[in-house]
């Protein structure tokens, strides 16, 4: 096939290692970089944030000085250095990372990217390893405040890198939450939109880190504690979790839309939700407490249902470039059913994700020793469950006739959560109208947080809600048939395709 | 050898069928003019041969692989010039064939020997550090077909590669074209600059409302169309103002326009339809004293088989 012979008389092995390093190397990132080096938008933000660093270090140390408090002048320092350090690396870099994606449609380049061949992944990590490399080079310049700070005593250099260490994940988190945010959209108002709104979450993000590490400083001795090592480990483990999730998004939005644009979301929304039960099970291991069950169903049906908002209401089409995947195996294609792209894979993905947490807690509670089954709280996951398969399941299966219309997407996603409240609210609202005190207390069966907590209090374990779940259960499961049936019958027919395909 | 087959392509947005049934085909070595006016689909059809848009219905194989579902292999062996890109600002013509080489997985000496060549090839070596945004339209199309090469594509599909160039500028793409032809390289090509077109087509597909009109060898497609309609050029002693005119009101007459010192004339049928046009120009006292059958070229081929239809 090649014309043009380039390859004839290289010799083999040659490669310098130099070479096989820069080769390695992720092209995006090393395009990102050189376009930062050369633009405007980094050397400015860099020496006005040094300048400002400046400034400001000085006012403290002066105001600090006057005020004869010479114990305070490290801590000072460093948490004034550190402010204007969170600006660069948690305001500036994750908000370059967000013009950098937009700047792909904005100067129409996007076409030329995706010709070259490159996955959406790759696109994707080099956008946010390039904010990572804008973020050090601001940590290595900020090197000698901090240096000064801890010459100047008052500041554990534990914590120092601690610090420094937690705000480096935070900027890649944000990094990847900007990527993702500006993937969402190519339209100008929807970004500015986007913008306003990311700007809104740096600041709180940058805030919140300097409110932290302030902390730190300050009380020293919180480094030791065990239970704030495991809130910072939890924390940055989550922190990594959802990040991994937002990459995940951002990848998924950039493939082409008869592509797939699911399974990999819903991969990494698997594991963030086995994380996150992993997490709950390793701190309340031994504990022989109630909580642990009630607090882990929680947990993960709140992650499972936010991930399966989104799944649920996707085009029901599988899409050509989707359906040649499928595995060959009839058995494989069925058991991978709900990690495929579609509506009502989504619903799928959603009971099988709840039958997991459900399976999890029940082993978490009999290998811990707390199973209890007369306890109302082990009932717990299988009513989110069934709660969750309502509220999920009824308005996007509604919505499912037009699923190929992005509008009726949204429709449907917003219906949901509108669902959900609504099915706290007007019950209570209907109670105070008819004088019925105790839904006008939201103590009703459509409140499913008053369910769960009689549950947890041993309160009306069989109630009244039994029959309402059920009954939506069933009404779902009607409503959802039609597109269940499509399902079937585009499975078959996929695997048929899929099978011929790979011969 | 079939490099790129279009097979039975239909694109709808909404309502409109901006492609309808198209198919055709272009062989290694070959260079195919892809013709029509604005809006007839050339773009669309380009776009989807190069697997950034999806058929509603149909294929297209891009040496035997399919843009629908082997998309990523398609794209390895298809080269798209799109009419309309962007370049990156602060990167130099070096930094940015750089970039793509690597995009395309092209590593060491690889890498460093096809840049080299595509540099070589588009005459862009003295120019490699200057910045993108600083050249000419010209050379921003020699760098995008620069590009376009970096992964050595069987198959080259060009949309408009010579809009907003000066005639310069045009004749060097041509040649470009032309030499990249042969080193065996299939080419489907757009342009609106149908003269440029015929000097290099050795076959072409006219497209009109999402339709292909015709589609074969130049040749073919010419004797189709001098097979319905004949053009002539008519001097007279009298004025060819009054030929105008009375060339007009003849039945057999497609269209009219004067042209040096006499008329051009489109005319329906073949040698009988001249022999009778003489006879009335004869009857009508104009006293022809030239009457010669013109060549018909690709602009004739293309006016004869489109009206202009805009979707």
């Amino acid at each position: 096939m090649t014309t043009i012979d380039v390859d004839a008389d290289a010799p083999q092995g040659e490669s310098t290692r130099l070479q096989r390093l820069s080769d390695a190397l992720n092209p995006i990132l090393l395009k990102e970089v050189r376009q930062a080096m050369r633009g405007r938008y980094f050397k400015y933000s860099f020496w006005f944030t040094l300048t400002v660093a400046t400034l400001v270090g000085l006012s403290v140390l002066l105001v600090t000085m006057m005020n004869g408090d010479e114990d305070m002048l490290g801590p000072a320092f460093f948490i004034a250095i550190f402010a204007c350090l969170a600006l660069a690396a948690h305001v500036l870099v994750p908000f370059s990372a967000f013009l950098s994606m937009g700047g792909e449609w904005d100067e129409n380049t996007w076409d030329l990217l995706v010709l070259s061949n490159l996955k959406p992944r790759q696109i994707v990590l080099g956008k946010v390893l390039s904010a990572g490399v804008q973020a050090l080079l601001y940590y290595s310049a900020f090197g000698p405040f901090l240096v000064f700070a801890f010459l100047l005593r008052g500041v554990d250099v534990n914590i120092v890198l601690v610090t420094l260490a937690v705000s480096f994940v935070v900027s890649l988190l944000l990094s990847c939450l900007a990527t993702a945010m500006s993937s969402l959209s190519r339209g100008r108002f929807a970004r500015v939109v986007l913008m306003v709104l990311l700007a809104v979450v740096l600041v709180w993000a940058a805030g919140g880190t300097v409110g932290w590490a302030a902390t730190m400083v300050m009380q020293p001795g919180l480094m030791h504690d065990g239970e704030v090592q495991d809130a910072i480990l939890g924390t940055l483990t989550i922190g990594l979790a959802v990040s991994s999730f937002f990459f995940a998004a951002a990848t998924a939005r950039l493939a082409h839309e008869e592509e797939n644009r699911s399974t990999g979301l819903r991969l990494t929304a698997l594991v963030v939700l086995l994380v996150g039960l992993g997490w709950m099970m390793w701190t309340f291991w031994d504990s022989r407490q109630d909580d642990p069950m009630v607090a882990g169903a929680v947990l993960g049906f709140s992650v499972l249902g936010a991930a399966s908002l989104l799944f649920a209401t996707e085009s029901e089409r599988l899409g050509r470039r989707v359906e040649v995947t499928l595995p060959k195996s009839r058995l494989v294609a069925w058991l991978a059913t709900p990690l495929y792209p579609g509506g009502a894979r989504g619903l799928l993905f959603f009971i099988a994700g709840g039958l997991l947490i459900t399976g999890w807690m029940y082993l978490f509670d009999f290998l811990n020793g707390s199973a209890d089954l007369e306890r109302g709280e082990q009932l717990v996951p299988l009513v989110l469950l069934g709660y969750g398969i309502v509220f999920i399941g009824l308005p996007s299966g509604i919505f499912s006739w037009q699923s190929d219309s992005v509008g009726i997407r949204i429709a449907a996603r917003i219906s949901i959560l509108v669902f959900f409240i609504a099915s706290i609210l007007l019950p209570a609202l209907l109670g105070f109208l008819i004088g019925m005190d105790q839904w006008a207390e939201f103590e009703h069966p459509g409140n499913v947080f008053m369910v769960i907590d009689d549950l947890w209090s041993d309160r009306n374990v069989f109630g009244p809600y039994v029959f309402v779940l059920l009954f939506g259960v069933l009404l779902t499961l009607l409503v959802n048939a039609p597109r269940l049936k499509k399902l079937v019958v585009e499975t078959r027919r996929a695997t048929a395709l899929s099978a011929k395909e790979r011969g | 050898m079939t490099a790129l087959s279009v097979q039975n392509l239909t694109r709808r947005f909404g309502k409109l069928t901006a492609v309808d049934d198209v198919s055709f085909e272009v062989n290694r070595g070959e260079i195919l003019g892809f013709i029509g006016p604005n809006g007839a689909g050339k773009t669309t059809t380009m776009r989807i041969c190069s697997t950034l848009e999806l058929p509603d219905e149909g294929d297209v194989l891009v040496d035997g692989r399919s843009v629908l579902t082997h998309p990523r292999e398609a794209r390895e062996r298809l080269g798209f010039m799109p009419d309309s890109y962007g370049a990156y600002v602060h990167t130099t013509i070096a930094e940015y064939l750089d970039f793509y080489a690597r995009a395309y997985g092209l590593r060491g000496r690889s890498r460093t020997r096809m840049l080299d060549y595509v540099k070589e090839f588009t005459a862009l070596r003295p120019l490699e550090e200057k910045l993108i945004t600083s050249l000419s339209k010209g050379m921003k199309q020699r760098l995008c077909l620069a590009k376009t090469l970096l992964h050595d594509p069987a198959i080259l599909v060009l949309d408009e590669p010579a809009a907003g160039l000066d005639p310069h500028a045009r004749v060097e793409l041509r040649e470009l074209v032309k030499a990249l032809a042969e080193l065996d390289k299939a080419v489907m090509i757009s342009s609106h600059i149908l003269s440029e077109l015929s000097q290099i087509c050795t076959t072409v597909a006219v497209i009109e409302a999402g339709k292909i009109r015709a589609t074969g060898t130049v040749e073919d497609v010419v004797r189709g169309v001098q097979a319905k309609r004949t053009r002539v050029f008519i001097r007279a002693i009298a004025p060819p103002d009054a030929v105008h005119k009375a060339l007009l009101e003849e039945p057999d007459v497609h269209d009219v326009r004067i042209h040096r010192a006499g008329v051009l004339v489109e005319l329906e049928g073949q040698e009988d339809s001249q022999a009778r046009l003489l006879k009335r120009l004869v009857e009508r006292g104009l006293d022809p004293i030239e009457f010669s059958p013109a060549a018909v070229d690709l602009e004739d081929v293309f006016l004869s088989l489109t009206q202009g239809q805009v979707q």
